[in-house]
């Protein structure tokens, strides 16, 4: 029986759809079929099939579906918004969050809930500090919000987004979005080391969003070269130009395509001809190597071959090759062949089709141009403020960084029934979005100004996602990242003044091996064959500043991503093999590194540590103990606490048991 | 209800049919109608050894060659086996001679062509929804069957990578204990020398005192998860059986037959882990994803699993540990028959693949289901990757209706709604 229906389903799947046109239905549930002419956004043109006469009405007669399925497929027009001028002022930033927050407040009141209380100072900015920045504040910077800030909210938010830990922390959101390695999986050399710090100086000129996703998509040029090594987004994918559009498609538009790769999607309405249709935008940057370097890379190779093949030889002109083989130099051809195997109706095997978009607004890079730059049609449509999924996936996607769930779940896998839980916030979201043209440090501002950032998280397990009303945030443990900068700060309180000078050789010698000719190159790999790293170091910068323990900063400092074994692999941080693969999971190897491991060897038994050196300048000991629970906690202690802890502060190692027994509590591991 | 929502679809009606089908309800309740479920019965398999190649392991060229078919095999050949009338690909020569305790399923299929959903779909039967999060098999095992010994944990994962997928809406402390290299077995198990046991342990008393006021505050599965782990941690710390973690226990000569690698030494601290009671073992075993130089990548890849899995089994059924141990290699995948020009690869390919199981009331030298003649679809009795966590399952004596309701007030079971292949158990 089972079976059976399985056959019967499989039937159905490859039988070809015979609706053309299009469906609507409106709020009473009868249809009518025909063709969309134009849609404005609010008023539809639409030709009937029955008695072919073109009809114009308003979308809001309609059922939400085709309200979805419109904007979705035809919408020219989504938001008209006026941008504002920036930064915004105190005034504005507090009237946008206001309205966040009665929306919420009536959201909470139709299901007779009432928000949370509002927190301590303590807990916000313990709060502020790992949300905003990855990390626990040090003693000081906790005396210094009473002392400098007046303890104003706002003030302590203004100067965590303007600080450099802020860059730390939303690079590793972003390197676990992109999924950023060092080394790219099936490329030599440290390529994607030079991609991660170009999003990192994007992120710290604050480029807006829509700018750096344009940017990943269209540019071409070379790995190396300092103006492009934005090409890492292609590079990351080398060779896999279909699975690279599925990704796209997931990270920028929350859509997933990955079925359609083989097959017309069983649960979304996207057939396989347009998943072709939109990897074809991408046709072009091939393999990721240069064809031109390729062919120079290629004598230099020979030339080695002919001298004997020498191991010395071959293993720096793998180095340099590395350096100016790979990039692309196409915009995009616009075309693509369907596969051998193709089995729907709607294409013949291997057919030659052009590129075409899935959503609104409807574009088409022209079939007739030479070069039709179809990458660049693409990022312009991708980013376009009327593409109905952009500009939803990153206010949902920040809104879920903020508060711990997104107004939309999840968050990657939208279709056009897909409902927000509080619909008219998400709409309010959006048009921030836009009107702050895509600064999504400006948004974030805005989001942490709430009353809902400053109120207590929710104490109990909410019971789904797609219907939590947000009285607080959620309550979360800390990410591998946010444990291990934490930790570090512990030892090192200036952790974000804590740059490890780089050494990028092959970033250095870019431009020079470019210009050289096959020969000249075959001089210059004899040269670094012999000469060995020295090679290269008249090009390293001689400030090389004695760095101790490299290993002890922040984690967008360490290599990408972090090995396995390592505490923020304990922790659940990504291996950036698949797009945001953190996990939260709790197990055993995270309490015994707790317990016995990182905070011992690194933590507790480094007697240069910030946290107690600090502890030991204090003259009491309810100081001391004060100053480690400030430390740790982010709080002092209470009066019971204290008179716990002052035995074992009298034994030897004292401070050791005490802190021991912070680091080990709950409060440490979780943000309230 | 959805049909109206689908109607609307661009690709209609029928579309909606299909997917509402496909989708779990129809399935469930063509089940119930049929009244048909299989009684439990008591196990024929104390432990498992689950061996995951991830990234979608050939299955032409390991379980299932076609000699006939030279345009589909490449580079790879089929030889005999210690299994009358079973081949294997000719680049697991060792694990041929094992073959005589092993069966194969030649038949498995699904609909998941991507790698984080069929991952998804094989270690939990369940698809991969944004809504929920489902355990995986090792989890089950660990709350239905429960632990054998109670101071080490009962449910281990060897190798691999974060995308980590464990308890689900499980209590988390059945989730996985993850093992990141196997030479080093369980790292920071002991406590600091600057703390006798009795200071170590009235400090745990303090922090104990201290989370008092935060778990009443928040009583949440994930702060509960912690405390469990903590018990749990120190229950391992205190262990006889910690050493069933340490390798250097092994002799050198039994290191080394097992292979020098991860995977290798991961197949070793399984049989230790299963020796000391430990229901359930993943080794992961990565790098299947060949799109590429297929024939070049599978002369090291199948190499190490070759070396791996015949010692595995070899040394298992020498200590007469395959009675009661099953061992199984699967994958979320196979991979297309046909070898892509140009670059010598292999693409995903859902529609027909294999798995190896043995031991733990498997059949000998028995073939499950049938591929067609190019290994292209299944030709006969296919098995959904439901149905073989099913078969496992059952043969671990686990009532497979059971069900278990996660916090959201919804019915799982254990293989979902998979049917166990009794031909396959003796």
């Amino acid at each position: 029986m089972r079976s059976l229906l399985k056959a019967v389903c499989l039937l159905f799947l490859i039988t070809p759809s015979l609706l053309v046109g299009d469906v609507l239905v409106d709020q009473n549930g009868s249809k009518v079929e025909g063709t969309v002419v134009e849609f404005d956004g609010t008023y539809v043109v639409f030709k009937h099939d029955t008695d072919k006469i073109t009809y114009r009405f308003n979308v809001s007669e309609l059922s939400e579906e085709s309200r979805a399925y419109l904007i979705n497929t035809y919408a020219t027009k989504r938001y008209d918004v006026e941008k504002l001028d920036l930064p915004l002022q105190e005034h504005e930033v507090r009237k946008y969050a206001e309205f966040i927050d009665e929306s919420v407040k009536r959201k909470l009141k139709e299901s007779k809930k009432s928000p949370t209380r509002k927190t301590d100072d303590y807990t916000f900015i313990r709060r502020a500090y790992l949300t905003i920045i990855g990390r626990i504040p040090s003693e000081a910077e906790l005396a210094d919000f009473a002392r400098t800030m007046g303890r104003d909210r706002r003030e302590l938010i203004d100067k965590l987004v303007g600080s450099p830990g802020y860059v730390s922390h939303n690079l590793n959101w972003w390197s676990d979005l992109l999924r950023i390695k060092d080394r790219l999986p099936g490329v030599g050399g440290t390529a994607g080391f030079v991609y991660r710090e170009w999003v990192r100086t994007s992120i710290e000129e604050n480029k807006p969003y829509d700018e750096i996703v344009r940017e990943l998509l269209s540019t071409s040029g070379y790995a190396y070269d300092k103006e492009t090594p934005q090409v890492g987004y292609y590079l990351r994918d080398r060779g896999m130009q279909l699975d690279n559009m599925a990704n796209t498609v997931r990270v920028f538009l929350g859509t997933r395509l990955e079925c359609a790769m083989c097959h017309d999607h069983p649960f979304d309405r996207w057939t396989q001809r347009e998943f072709y249709e939109m990897a074809a935008f991408t046709t072009g940057v091939g393999n990721m190597t240069i064809t031109e370097q390729n062919k120079k890379v290629g004598k230099v190779q020979k030339m080695i071959r002919d001298a004997g093949d020498d191991r010395k030889l071959r293993s720096a002109f793998n180095r340099m090759r590395n350096i100016i083989r790979y990039g692309t130099l196409s915009d995009g051809s616009g075309e693509i062949r369907l596969p051998k195997d193709y089995e729907e109706e709607n294409g013949k095997p291997n057919e030659l089709i052009n590129a075409k978009a899935i959503f609104s607004p409807p574009i088409k890079p022209d079939e007739d141009v030479k070069n039709p730059k179809s990458r660049e049609v693409f990022a312009d449509w991708l980013t376009n403020e009327v593409n109905p999924r952009f500009t939803t996936v990153i206010v949902n996607r920040l809104w879920q960084k903020t508060f711990g769930v997104g107004l939309v779940e999840p968050i990657d896998n939208m279709m056009d029934s897909t409902k927000a839980s509080n619909p008219e916030l998400l709409e309010f979201l959006e048009k921030l979005m836009i009107a702050v043209d895509y600064d999504t440090k400006e948004f974030l501002r805005v989001l942490y100004n709430t009353d809902l950032f400053s109120r207590e998280s929710v104490d109990e397990d909410y019971e789904s996602k797609e219907t939590f009303l947000f009285a607080g945030p959620v309550l979360r443990r800390m990410t591998g990242e946010q444990m291990w900068d934490s930790l570090v700060t512990l030892v090192y309180t200036n952790i974000d003044e804590r740059v490890p000078p780089w050494e990028i050789l092959e970033y250095e010698m870019f431009e020079e091996y470019l210009e050289m000719d096959a020969d000249e190159l075959f001089k210059e790999v004899k040269r670094v064959a012999k000469e060995g790293r020295k090679a290269y170091e008249k090009k390293v910068d001689k400030n090389k500043a004695k760095f101790s323990r490299r290993d002890l900063t922040r984690a967008s400092m360490l290599q990408y991503p972090a090995p396995g074994g390592h505490l923020i692999r304990q922790f659940g941080g990504s291996d950036k093999d698949q797009i945001e693969n953190a996990n939260m999971e709790p197990n055993t190897t995270q309490v015994l590194s707790l317990l016995n491991g990182f905070v011992e060897t690194n933590v507790l038994n480094n007697k240069g540590a910030d946290f107690i050196k600090n502890m030991q300048s204090k003259n009491s000991e309810s100081q001391k103990i004060r100053s480690v629970f400030l430390a740790i906690l982010g709080r002092t202690p209470t009066g019971r606490e204290s008179s716990e802890l002052k035995d074992y502060l009298e034994m030897k190692d004292g401070y050791k048991h005490v802190a021991w027994i912070l680091l080990n509590s709950h409060e440490f591991m979780f943000i309230r | 209800m959805n049909t109206l929502d689908n109607e609307i679809s661009r690709r209609g009606f029928i579309k909606g049919m299909a997917s509402s089908c496909l989708g779990v309800s129809a399935i469930m309740s063509a089940s119930d109608l049929m009244g048909a479920t299989v009684a439990h019965r008591p196990a024929t398999a104390r432990h498992v050894i689950f061996l995951y190649m991830a990234g979608g392991m050939t299955h032409i060229d390991t379980f299932d060659p076609k000699p006939e078919n030279k345009e589909v095999m490449g580079l790879t050949e089929a030889i005999d086996t210690t299994a009358d009338g079973i081949q294997l690909g000719s680049w697991l020569p060792e694990t041929a001679k094992q073959m005589n305790v092993a069966s194969l399923v030649r038949s498995l299929s699904t609909s998941q062509g991507a790698h984080q959903q069929a991952n998804y779909l094989l270690h939990t039967s369940y698809q991969r929804r944004g809504t929920i999060s489902h355990p995986t098999l090792g989890s089950w095992i660990s709350r239905l069957a429960g632990k054998l010994n109670p101071t080490i944990p009962c449910n281990v994962r060897v190798n691999g990578g974060s995308d980590v997928l464990g308890a689900g809406f499980l209590e988390s402390k059945h989730g996985p204990l993850p093992l990141g290299n196997p030479s080093a077995g369980i790292q920071n198990a002991k406590m600091a020398n600057y703390v006798t046991e009795d200071l170590y342990m009235e400090r745990l008393g303090v922090v104990e005192k201290f989370n008092k006021n935060f778990t009443d505050n928040y009583s949440q599965k994930q702060v509960r998860a912690y405390t469990d782990l903590y018990d749990d941690a120190i229950k391992l710390m205190k262990s006889e059986d910690l050493k069933a973690f340490d390798l250097s226990k092994e002799t050198p000569e039994m290191r080394e037959m097992y292979g020098d690698n991860n995977f290798g030494q991961g197949c070793l601290l399984a049989r230790r882990l299963v020796e000391n009671n430990v229901r359930f073992v993943e080794v992961i075993y990565g790098g299947w994803d060949m799109h590429n130089e297929v024939f070049d990548n599978l002369e090291t890849k199948a190499a190490v699993l070759d070396k791996g899995l015949s010692s595995l089994l070899l040394d298992l059924n020498r200590r007469g540990m395959l009675n009661e141990t099953m061992v199984v290699v699967a994958s979320e995948f196979g991979r297309t028959p046909t070898i892509k020009s140009g670059r010598n690869g292999r693409d995903h390919h859902p529609k027909a693949y294999s798995a190896l199981l043995a031991g733990g009331g498997i059949k000998e030298g028995f073939v499950y289901g049938k591929s067609d003649e190019r290994a292209h679809n299944v030709a006969s009795r296919s098995m959904s990757p439901e149905d073989l966590n099913a078969t496992i399952a059952y043969a671990m004596g686990i009532n497979l209706e059971e069900v278990i309701f996660s916090p959201s007030k919804r019915p799982f079971k254990v293989a979902h709604d998979g049917q166990p292949a009794l031909d396959l158990l003796g």
